[in-house]
Order: structure tokens, then C-alpha cells, then sequence
């Protein structure tokens, strides 16, 4: 999986997961996920989490990592490829 | 001190008594308190508050703490100085807050300081606020059916015959360690965390970060053998990852909300035990407890009643379903500031008698059955439908992890029923049409239905309608 394509795949599962009424399309890969445009909470945080983990292999072991995953859609991006590299090295 | 009450000799006698024992693991911050710890943080706050002037001998003090050390000892700090803890949510927004230290005639607020692990007290202006009921030793904030925040006063009586009556009835002893993931100024977590530290000597762990891995670690660490939490959380878990079976584990307590079934046996099927459902009141404490624990108990029922306690139902129905009132030792003394009278569907304090907003019935088992509010009977056209009923065929729909029916105004005059559903991504409004349809009568299937991923919660786990309502108008 290249980076646009977890990108796309993470947008994907923050739609249909949390049940948004957006597109992923229109959801912005630089702007933060949680605590803003999209009126999430950390009930929606805590459930982001186990769908990520679930959906990517990876592992968010604390509320640091978790946050600085969530910053926006790329940075998440770039936890998964980063993991993922790490995982397999 | 001449304030004393027996309550704070109780809790100032336990604390030495554990002198060298770990009461309090904070698992964020990395730290442990000993009884003796927290009766030294207990006697300087104790000494600070006194001196601060603003706050005379039985004054109402305002404890704006997050989960921590500090906090208990804050709490034993206002009963030693003779005066009365009222415990707030930390985040609590500041004009939120001025508002109810307004109502409640609060004469100083114990908060965070700069500096790390230190609080700060601030003296307020003597208010004109009514005058409490006697013999109040703490005030639990609630937010009540209005939605308008407003405390409850306790007495020494209810809060020790209220944690006796869980400590029973859940059978909690002293090599018991709780790990604590809801806030401890609300009354779940006060009860069945702090006072049992207090008066019981049972630890606590405190876990401020929720993410599941986390938390999961913690438990095992730490060796939680109690955990009291919400539905959320006890869906979240049983759906992360790295969730297995934690070998300390043996309670698992779910508050707040209705835990559906699903998510239940979910739990039980990872983690090999089955959360139990423990119904309450801030103005009672614990009403009743799921003692089975086995997979045949339904959605609804939430046990029976807690020892010393008795349930009784007013003006049931054919059905048997009535107004819950609680008869019990833990009844508060009264709301404060006291609550107009008279209005249907409101809750009422009398002595030993708490009048709760919940309709339910009893079964031949003596459990009880929760199957609605008072105030939440949707009158369609002259047909009453009980949501609750209803909630309760939608949440049995595979997939659906919760749901919730009320009436939405379809003219001037009259209302119809909206489902809004929190449910996996399979589930279509269709599947729920016709479950409901298949179940129930014609006019209480929901006109209209919307499937959302979480139903929206306040930060004290009950359901946000407001939010609800706004959602619904974009949806």
C-alpha cells in the first residue's frame, strides 16, 4: 500500500466507521482529524483507535501516539508506512 | 477540630491505619500514595482552607480536580477543616461553574495550580444562596431531568450506609484493587472508588489515558481485579487488538447507560467474563446490581436491589410498570438549591424515599427491569408508545450497538417516532423497518430512521438530546 492509498483507506474507515455525513473526498489530508471541523470527541478517538489498528496492522500503544497519528490524514499516513517499514525490517 | 463529623474520623482513621500501604496508583503520572501520603496532602489543605478566610466552618469548597491524588485528599482535607467537599467535573466550562458555586452558595474553589501536583484555593464572595439541609457532609452535582445543574446534599449516614450497601452487595474485599477510567467526582466513581478507599482500604488505579492498548496494559500491570466503567468503554475494549483475557480481572461494572446484550456477550466471549449492569441515582447512590451475571439475563434488567435497599413501584399498570422508588439508608437528604415542586415527571427527595424519573417493573426473580422514563412517554395522537420498548427490538438487530426512539414534532399537534441508531455499517434503515415491524404494533414502528456510528453522550455518559436534536435537523 503507497502512502495516498492509506490515506484514502484511512478517510475511508473514518466515514463508514463513525458514520460522518461527508465523503472522504472532502475530508482535508493536512487538517486535524478530532477536536475540529468534524465535530469528533474522544469517544470517537477511542473508536478510531480499534478501527486503525484493526484495518492497518498497527499498533497505537498510548494517548501520545494516538495523537500525534491523528494530527491530520497524512500524518497518518505516514504512522502506518512507518510502522509497517518497522515491522518488516 | 470541632467540625469533625464521624465520616472524616472514619476516613482520618482508615488512612493511618494504611499508613504504609499503597492506596493510590496514579498510572499516568507514575506515581503511588500511601495512606500516610494522602493524610499529610489531607491535613495541609485542610490547614490552607481554614486559612483562606473566604470559607467558614461548614462552608461549601468546590473541588475542580482531575482523577488524582489530590483529589482524594482534598476531599478528606474539607471534612477534617469541618467543611463540605462538592466535587466537579475538571473541565467543567468557567461560567458553568460560577454558576453553580453561585446556586450552591460554594465559598471557595480548590483547583490545579502552575506549579505541577500542587492545587490553589480561591476564596468567593459570600452569595445568597438558600440555606443547605443539615447535617450535609458532601454535595454530588447532578444534572438532574432539567438539564439544569444542580447538587445533591449527603449526610454522613447515606454516604457510609451507601457504600456498605455495594461493598455487600458486590461482594468487595480489602485484597480487591480497582482500575478507575471514570471520574471520580461524579457519584458512580465517588462510591465505588473513593469511599471504598476511604472506609474500606481498597486501593485504587487511577488511568486517565483510555486508548485501549493502554488501558489493557495497565489492568494487567497493575493487577485490577475490579474495573467499574461504561458501555463505551467496555465495547471498546472487547474490540481492540491486543484484547485477551486479563487473569486478575474478576469484576467488571457497567454504569451510565443501558449496556446492550450484544456488547455483553462480546466482552464475556474475549475476556471471559460478563460485565453486570449496576443501576443508580446521585440521589440515592446504588438502586440495584446484576448478581447472575449470566447470558440469559435480558436487555433492560438491570438486577436486583442492592442489600438495604427496596424498590417499589407507584401507580403501576396492568402491566405492572411504575414510577421506580427507592427506599434506602443512602437517600440523600435533599436537593440543594431545593428543586420547584410539582412538576410532572420531576424526581423527588423525601426522607429515606427517593422518587426516581425511571418507569419499571419487577419480575418473579425480584429483578428489575428498567423499561423507560417518566418523562419520556411519547404520546402519538392519544396512543403512549415507551420508547424504551422500542429501543429495545432495534438493539436486538444483529450489528446494532445501540439505539435511541423519542418524538419529533410532525405538526402543531401531534408526534411521531424517530429512531436514531448507532450500528456497524451493514445495517440498513430497511433491516430495522422490518424488525420493528415484525415485533411491535403498526403506530410504534419509527417513522423515520437514521443510523449514525456512536449516539451522541454528555461527558457523564448519559445520552445528549441536545446534540441529538441538532444532528437531526442537518440529517
Amino acid at each position: 500500500m503507497t502512502k495516498p492509498e492509506i490515506a484514502h483507506r484511512a478517510k475511508e474507515i473514518l466515514v463508514s466507521g463513525l458514520r460522518l455525513e461527508v465523503t472522504p473526498d472532502e475530508i482535508v489530508d493536512s487538517e486535524p482529524i478530532f477536536g475540529a471541523g468534524l465535530g469528533l470527541d474522544s469517544i470517537d478517538a477511542l473508536e478510531f483507535v480499534v478501527l486503525v489498528e484493526e484495518a492497518f496492522g498497527v499498533s497505537i500503544p498510548d494517548e501520545n501516539v494516538a495523537k500525534q497519528a491523528f494530527a491530520s490524514i497524512d500524518a497518518l499516513a505516514d504512522f502506518v508506512v512507518e510502522q509497517r517499514q518497522h515491522a518488516a525490517s | 477540630m470541632s467540625g469533625r463529623t464521624r465520616l472524616a474520623e472514619r476516613a482520618a482513621a482508615n488512612l493511618r491505619r494504611h499508613s504504609w500501604a499503597t492506596l493510590l496508583i496514579d498510572a499516568d503520572a507514575g506515581t503511588t500514595s500511601t495512606g500516610d501520603d494522602l493524610w499529610r496532602a489531607s491535613e495541609a489543605l485542610a490547614e490552607r482552607i481554614a486559612g483562606s478566610g473566604g470559607a467558614p466552618e461548614g462552608a461549601f469548597v468546590a473541588l475542580q480536580l482531575p482523577n488524582s491524588a489530590a483529589l482524594v485528599a482534598a476531599v478528606v482535607g474539607c471534612w477534617a477543616a469541618g467543611r463540605v467537599p462538592m466535587p466537579v467535573d475538571h473541565d467543567v466550562a468557567p461560567a458553568a461553574l460560577d454558576d453553580l458555586c453561585r446556586a450552591t452558595g460554594a465559598r471557595a474553589v480548590v483547583a490545579p495550580a502552575e506549579a505541577r501536583g500542587e492545587v490553589a484555593v480561591r476564596a468567593l464572595a459570600a452569595p445568597a444562596a438558600p440555606a443547605p439541609p443539615t447535617g450535609a457532609v458532601l454535595l454530588k452535582v447532578t444534572s438532574g431531568t432539567t438539564g439544569e445543574p444542580r447538587a445533591v446534599a449527603l449526610s454522613d449516614d447515606a454516604l457510609e450506609s451507601g457504600v456498605a450497601q455495594i461493598v455487600s452487595t458486590m461482594g468487595l474485599v480489602p485484597g480487591d484493587r480497582s482500575l478507575v477510567t471514570i471520574p471520580l467526582a461524579h457519584s458512580y466513581a465517588f462510591d465505588n472508588v473513593v469511599l471504598t478507599l476511604l472506609l474500606y482500604g481498597m486501593p485504587a488505579v487511577l488511568a486517565r489515558d483510555l486508548t485501549p492498548r493502554r488501558l489493557l496494559g495497565v489492568a494487567r500491570d497493575a493487577r485490577a481485579t475490579v474495573l467499574p466503567t461504561v458501555p463505551f468503554l467496555i465495547d471498546v475494549l472487547a474490540r481492540s487488538a491486543d484484547a485477551r483475557p486479563l487473569p486478575d480481572l474478576r469484576l467488571v461494572i457497567s454504569a451510565g447507560a443501558p449496556l446492550p446484550v450484544a456488547a455483553r456477550e462480546r466482552f464475556h466471549a474475549v475476556f471471559g467474563l460478563r460485565p453486570r449492569t449496576f443501576y443508580g441515582a446521585t440521589e440515592c447512590g446504588g438502586i440495584a446490581f446484576d448478581r447472575d451475571g449470566d447470558a440469559t439475563v435480558p436487555e433492560g434488567c438491570v438486577g436486583t436491589p442492592l442489600d438495604g435497599v427496596r424498590i417499589e413501584r407507584e401507580d403501576a399498570d396492568e402491566d405492572g410498570v411504575g414510577r421506580v422508588v427507592v427506599r434506602s439508608a443512602s437517600v440523600a437528604l435533599g436537593h440543594h438549591p431545593p428543586s420547584p415542586a410539582g412538576s410532572e415527571g420531576d424526581v423527588e427527595l423525601t426522607p429515606g424515599v427517593f422518587r426516581t424519573a425511571d418507569l419499571g417493573r419487577l419480575d418473579e426473580a425480584g429483578r428489575l427491569h428498567l423499561v423507560g422514563r417518566v418523562r419520556d412517554v411519547v404520546n402519538l395522537g392519544g396512543r403512549k408508545v415507551y420508547p424504551a420498548e422500542v429501543e429495545r427490538v432495534i438493539r436486538a438487530v444483529p450489528g446494532v450497538r445501540d439505539a435511541v426512539v423519542f418524538g419529533v414534532a410532525r405538526s402543531s399537534v401531534s408526534d411521531a417516532l424517530r429512531a436514531v441508531v448507532a450500528a456497524e455499517p451493514s445495517v440498513t434503515r430497511e433491516a430495522i423497518a422490518e424488525a420493528c415491524a415484525a415485533r411491535l404494533a403498526r403506530f410504534k414502528v419509527p417513522r423515520t430512521i437514521k443510523i449514525v456510528s456512536e449516539l451522541p453522550r454528555t461527558a457523564r455518559g448519559k445520552l445528549d438530546r441536545r446534540k441529538l436534536d441538532a444532528s437531526d435537523r442537518i440529517g
